[in-house]
């Protein structure tokens, strides 16, 4: 039906693009599969426009959907002389897709469905990919040093871009490093963001993961995790509340991350909530940490949890 | 004045409802102990829960039975045996309700008959809330009628073969049917009933969406509606409800002989006396000097803000007998009502409103079965000083540059919302003084 009516409109006089994504909700487990058929769809729209002053420098971001992160992560990458012609598509405008092909590099970024993008472009326009993780200071410094390299920038640009962030959050990350040491946290996320979260989370930090949960991982995903986690900790695949409560009466985390579909359970339980997609404000990048670690901070350390009883 | 809106127009813009999933779910929320079992795919639970869980602030538990491709093509019965299984396992309710969704609707399962068949003596029974047809409104009648029937069915089976209008010796309780309100407007009520004196008998008490955080968390909310209670409904002496929201259940008790009042809402004075006055007239109690009280402080917000909100112009939309109980009370305090949108078909609305406006020497348009961007585009002719409704009358109050109060059901965006009343002598003063500090903060910040 929605192709059929998708045709008939093409064929009218409509002269803005007419895509149909064709998802019926009964169909597959997850919303990756909303995700892959969206990006087939926008897909139609690459190279479809001209881009009138191409650089050496002209990146695309894949796969964050949140505008603030886009914003973060092209600021990083501006300051060390690079464009990003597309933040797809958490940044993007039709017009921005349609010159996406003239990127020397796409920069994927967390998501499980953007990787089929990311070869879909690589197979035709032959634009190379990376996968990226810009959570926390460490994955920052090696991801600019990777794409720096890989589009050949100037070393000493490099350096500096780096030395800029770093010297800015240095005093904030220590005291954070120091009054977060040994705090227990449980994740409840999609595997991805999980396995992106951990690290930092775990050496930079300083804090200790006594739980995860997540939602449609797969086998790969379970075993990176199980590497990553210290003794003793609790996974759970994809919990119902039922199961997410009882989980944290036995870990008692001091925070709890996870995505807004929890919250009102782990707030009446009287545990710290901070939610992990970061919906007002950053936690990717250099800053994004820093802001990542004042909302663990705050959300621990405020008086209310203790009033409850 | 009289906008008609063509019904065959193919796009609807900002609509003003919601499914009828959406109020079995209200509905059955109000009931202690009890899972609602949403029988269709995922996401179909999924925005319910969504809406839900972001007006009430609130922790909730939804059930779904997870169709995939199969089940779509062969049905899905075999997904609410495992999943009543499992929740029976777990949770341990008292009453679990099955909702059906469009999907289920359309492959034409029975599913009414069929978990009836099923479940003989268990507390499980089945709705019908197909999404595309009704809303809200007309889901939470059918549910509530359909949950009713369903526990007094079950418990005269197992008495065997009583008629079904078999009348019972009534007792001094009256049951009330309070309709999809905020747990603030439940309070309302049940401060009316109590200082009238009269025993009472809540009917799916939403109340249940308003949980103080104390340690231990108790497995479920606290609620006054418990499934003995709605047993007993049939010994009440009468049942009260507003409207159109939970007539076909306070008709269906009728059959038992409880006597049904079916009033406008409570929202403004005369409303609230009209119930206050059949109560008192139910029950031969005396009403106290506390109510008059309450009215005179109503009254009191009402001349003190009045040269605030006389004469200023309102649109009002929202659910149908809310919007008419509104009207009323726009025109007790001396606003002139513009325009008016329903979000569901009902056979007395355009009536009604008419002749409120007649009584009132005064002309209302009627935007019946439209959307808010017929609303919005109305009122570009017809400017207005205040829009009033739920939460999604933010586009129209947004591109219109006109302040919009925010009562009712949903409200997302706003804390602390559900404690607020809107019915009631209580409720006229809150909004009132809501009104009249939206429009002061407008022109002196």
């Amino acid at each position: 039906m929605v192709k059929k009516a998708n045709e008939t409109l093409k064929k009218s006089k409509v002269d803005i693009p007419v895509l149909a994504f064709k998802c019926a909700g009964f169909k597959g487990k997850t919303q990756n599969k909303g995700h892959m058929i969206a990006n087939k769809k926008l897909f139609e729209l690459v190279a479809t426009k001209k881009l009138n002053n191409p650089t050496p420098y002209d990146v695309n971001i894949i796969g964050d959907f949140s505008v603030k992160s886009s914003n973060a992560i092209e600021e990083m990458l501006n300051k060390m002389g690079i464009r990003v012609l597309c933040s797809f598509t958490g940044n993007a405008t039709i017009d921005k897709i349609r010159v996406m092909d003239n990127a020397k590099l796409n920069i994927v970024h967390c998501m499980k469905s953007s990787i089929q993008f990311a070869k879909m472009m690589r197979n035709v326009y032959e634009v190379p990919y990376i996968v990226s993780n810009f959570f926390g200071i460490k994955n920052c410094c090696n991801e600019l040093e990777n794409i720096g390299k890989i589009l050949d920038i100037d070393k000493e640009k490099i350096k500096e871009t780096k030395d800029y962030y770093l010297k800015k959050n240095e005093e904030k990350l220590n005291f954070y490093k120091k009054e977060l040491n040994g705090k227990k946290v449980f994740l409840c996320h999609g595997a991805q963001r999980v396995l992106n979260y951990m690290g930092p989370i775990m050496d930079e930090l300083g804090m200790e993961v006594v739980g995860v949960a997540t939602y449609f991982a797969n086998k790969e995903n379970y075993e990176d995790i199980i590497k990553k986690l210290p003794k003793g900790a609790i996974i759970i695949d994809n919990p119902n509340t039922y199961e997410l409560e009882e989980a944290l009466m036995e870990c008692k985390p001091d925070v709890f991350i996870s995505d807004s579909k929890t919250k009102e359970l782990v707030h009446k339980m009287g545990i710290p909530y901070i939610n992990g997609r970061a919906p007002s404000t950053v936690y990717v990048g250099f800053d994004g940490f820093i802001n990542f670690a004042e909302d663990v901070y705050g959300a621990i350390n405020s008086k209310i949890w203790r009033l409850i009883r | 004045m009289q906008s008609n809106v063509d019904l065959k127009k193919s796009i609807t813009i900002n609509p003003p409802y919601m499914n009828q999933l959406m109020g079995g779910v209200f509905a059955s929320l109000g009931i202690y102990k009890t899972i609602p079992l949403v029988h269709g795919s995922l996401g179909c639970a999924n925005y319910v829960k969504h809406i839900l869980v972001e007006h009430f602030k609130e922790p909730l538990e939804i059930a779904t039975t997870g169709f995939y491709e199969s089940n779509a093509i062969c049905g899905g019965i075999d997904n609410i045996v495992k999943a009543v299984e499992n929740i029976e396992l777990s949770k341990n309710p008292e009453l679990i309700v099955v909702l059906t969704t469009g999907l289920s609707e359309t492959i034409g399962e029975d599913v009414k008959s069929e978990v009836k068949k099923r479940y003989v003596n268990k507390n499980i029974m089945a709705v019908n809330t197909p999404s595309y047809i009704g809303t809200h409104i007309d889901g939470y009648n059918n549910a509530v009628k359909s949950i009713i029937e369903g526990i007094l069915e079950k418990n005269s089976s197992s008495k065997k073969n009583k008629t079904k209008t078999t009348k019972t010796t009534k007792n001094e309780v009256i049951n009330i049917i309070h309709g999809v309100v905020n747990p603030g407007d439940v309070r309302e009520l049940e401060h009316i009933f109590k200082t009238l004196d009269i025993m009472y008998n809540l009917l799916m008490d939403i109340k249940s969406m308003d949980r103080p955080l104390r340690l231990p968390k108790e497995e479920y909310p606290k609620c006054d509606t418990t499934v003995d209670n709605i047993k007993n409904s049939i010994n009440s002496k009468a049942t009260i409800s507003f409207g159109m929201e939970g007539i076909d259940g306070a008709k269906y008790l009728k059959k038992f002989g409880v006597e049904s009042y079916n009033l406008k809402f409570p929202i403004g004075i005369e409303n609230t006396d009209n119930l206050i006055k059949t109560l008192s007239k139910i029950s031969g109690k005396e009403i106290p000097d506390e109510l008059w009280d309450d009215r005179g402080y109503a009254l009191d917000a009402m001349v003190d803000t009045n040269h605030i909100v006389r004469n200023k112009k309102v649109a009002i939309y929202g659910d149908p007998d809310k919007v008419i109980a509104l009207v009323d009370f726009a025109y007790e305090v001396g606003m002139d009502v513009v325009a008016v949108l329903s979000n569901t078909n009902t056979k007395y609305f355009t009536k009604k409103i008419n002749s409120i406006a007649k009584h009132n020497d005064k002309n209302i348009a009627i935007v019946e079965g439209g959307d808010l961007y017929e609303l919005q585009n109305f009122l570009k002719s017809h400017p207005v000083d205040l829009l009033i409704g739920d939460y999604r009358g933010k586009y129209v109050a947004d591109a219109l540059d006109i302040p919009l109060l925010k009562v009712g059901f949903p409200v997302i965006d706003r804390y602390g919302h559900t404690k607020k009343a809107m019915i009631g002598y209580n409720g006229a003063l809150t909004i009132i003084n809501d009104i009249a500090n939206l429009l002061v903060s407008i022109d002196g910040k």
